[in-house]
């Protein structure tokens, strides 16, 4: 018998179940059929992955959109450099009349597009200093803005110090102003205008104090000297007590001389205001530009985005030797039981 | 390498649209892979039973796109065969079988001549379900691979060995 014709042969005898077992089976159907209990019951574990896990990053892409935009709405905390919009004011007072301004430093604190120095108390000696940072656009802008603030100094009646000025890629200027005290707010209003203001600082330090005590030593001086010069006039001094007396004269003569000196050094210090200026270009200025609310909502997006995908990670480091011994266990357990299938099935 | 020659038709069938219609329509090809299986009617009408019951069950889970209702029911029966045949196995290495294998029919196919019949006996569950399922059932070789988790290549192997198996044992026992 050949193969063709064993085929033949069961083909033909194909076995037919008989009528009880077909009228169990018709039994069994015509019970009613089960209801679904979930939606995802005909879905098998691998193709539930398949839409679960690229719905879950969809998911997780949406929140972080979302909330990003959400977030934009609020002003951004950066750390760093001041802002142009965050210029800082720091006003440093030393006496009543100093820290009667400081109400009005603060106030002028949000510099935008000019600077709202706080301005000297006229009619007292104060040591005024201001540090002012302008960004200019570039190297050009760079070159007239300085020479716009030494023009400007000297219009005011003041004279420079000290300049450098360099240039490269990114370009920057630093100079030291001295401006006549009376005339620094209008010097700093006319130098903040050379650019934008990235940040800018002002200390007042009230010297009245000192030239007032310097003015009661020289009067006392002035009258010490002349009582001496009234004791040395009188003929009836003797020669020793004279001697004595001009010593001490010449000695607060010498006094009163330091006095008068240290005074003047005080009233020219209050005089004039010392202005330290920077000048940079944008690109060296590390100024961050104000962000838009699309690269805001963008930032927090991505953000969310890195936290979500630092969970995932650890739920994955967490998780991971867990469901690997698993599929281990599942593959070690489906191995087996293909060989005890096969096992089976090689018996007649 | 045999040639087969399928002469049922294996035009893809319309899928059933209901479980009456698919057990209808599929029934004798459940109950023939059972008994060539099992070599037992009154067994194979069992497992049969069983088959269907639990296709009942899990019939919302079946997909049509996945596979035809035959494989599906077929895929079913022949877990439920090998679950008997596990518990068989365990059942008689507990009693230890007193050496006495368990009788069966010497004729469980009708129609088959006693030599195709006891050249059946002959080869294992294995071999007997490759032919059940290729030659009697008239399962594709995908179909047929899909259901035993084997390639199809290793189906046309498996039934070559077995068809050459079983054309030995009837002519051995032709000549005797």
């Amino acid at each position: 018998m050949t193969s063709a014709e064993l085929i033949t042969e069961l083909q033909a005898a194909r076995p037919a179940a008989d009528s009880a077992l077909r009228d169990r089976v018709r039994a069994i159907a015509t019970r009613e059929p089960e209801r679904r209990s979930s939606p995802f019951a005909r879905f098998s574990s691998r193709r539930f992955a398949l839409v679960a896990l690229p719905a879950a990053a969809v998911l997780a892409v949406a929140v972080a959109g979302v909330a990003g935009l959400a977030g934009s709405d609020r002003p951004q905390q950066l750390a760093g450099p001041p802002l142009a919009v965050e210029s800082s004011t720091t006003t440093t007072a030393t006496s009543d009349a100093a820290r009667a301004q400081a109400p009005s430093a603060k106030a002028g604190a949000p510099a935008a597009e000019t600077a709202t120095a706080p301005a000297p108390a006229p009619g007292r000696a104060q040591r005024y200093s201001a540090q002012l940072t302008i960004a200019v656009k570039d190297n050009d802008a760079l070159s007239d803005a300085t020479q716009s603030a030494l023009t400007t100094v000297r219009q005011l009646g003041g004279y420079v110090v000290s300049v450098q000025y360099a240039t490269a890629e990114t370009g920057s200027a630093a100079m030291t102003l001295r401006v006549p005290t009376a005339k620094v707010q209008e010097a700093l209003v006319r130098l903040s205008g050379l650019g934008r203001i990235v940040a800018q600082q002002v200390q007042i330090d009230d010297l009245q104090g000192q030239v007032d005590e310097l003015t009661k030593r020289e009067t006392v001086l002035r009258e010490r000297i002349a009582r001496l010069s009234a004791r040395i006039a009188d003929p009836g001094l003797d020669a020793e007590t004279r001697a004595t007396l001009e010593a001490r004269r010449d000695a607060a003569r010498s006094e009163l001389s330091q006095v008068r000196t240290e005074r003047a050094r005080v009233n020219g210090e209050a005089s004039f205001a010392t202005v330290q200026l920077a000048l940079q270009t944008e690109e060296g200025s590390g100024v961050t530009p104000v962000p838009s609310r699309f690269d805001r909502a963008l930032d927090r997006a991505v953000e969310i985005l890195a936290v979500e995908a630092s969970v995932a990670l650890y739920a994955l480091v967490v998780a991971g030797p867990l469901v690997l011994i698993a599929l281990l266990a599942w593959a070690a357990h489906r191995g087996l039981r293909r060989r005890d299938d096969e096992r089976l099935l090689s018996a007649p | 390498m045999h040639t087969l020659t399928l002469t049922r038709s294996l035009v893809l069938e319309a899928a059933p649209t209901t479980f009456a219609e698919a057990a209808e329509r599929h029934l004798d090809d459940v109950f023939g892979y059972l008994l060539y299986m099992t070599r037992d009617r009154t067994l194979a009408d069992d497992l049969a039973g069983a088959t269907f019951e639990k296709a009942f069950r899990h019939w919302s889970r079946f997909d049509a796109r996945r596979g035809s209702a035959r494989t599906w029911l077929i895929g079913i029966a022949r877990t439920t065969a090998l679950d008997w045949f596990r518990s068989e196995s365990r059942r008689k290495r507990r009693e230890q079988a007193a050496a006495q294998p368990e009788a069966q029919e010497a004729d469980f196919v009708e129609g088959l001549s006693p030599a195709l019949q006891a050249a059946l006996a002959t080869l294992s569950a294995g071999e007997r379900e490759v032919l059940a399922l290729r030659i009697v059932i008239e399962l594709d070789g995908d179909q047929t691979a899909r259901v035993l988790g084997i390639s199809p290549t290793a189906v046309s192997t498996r039934l070559s060995r077995a068809l050459t198996k079983l054309e030995e044992k009837v002519r051995n026992d032709d000549l005797r």
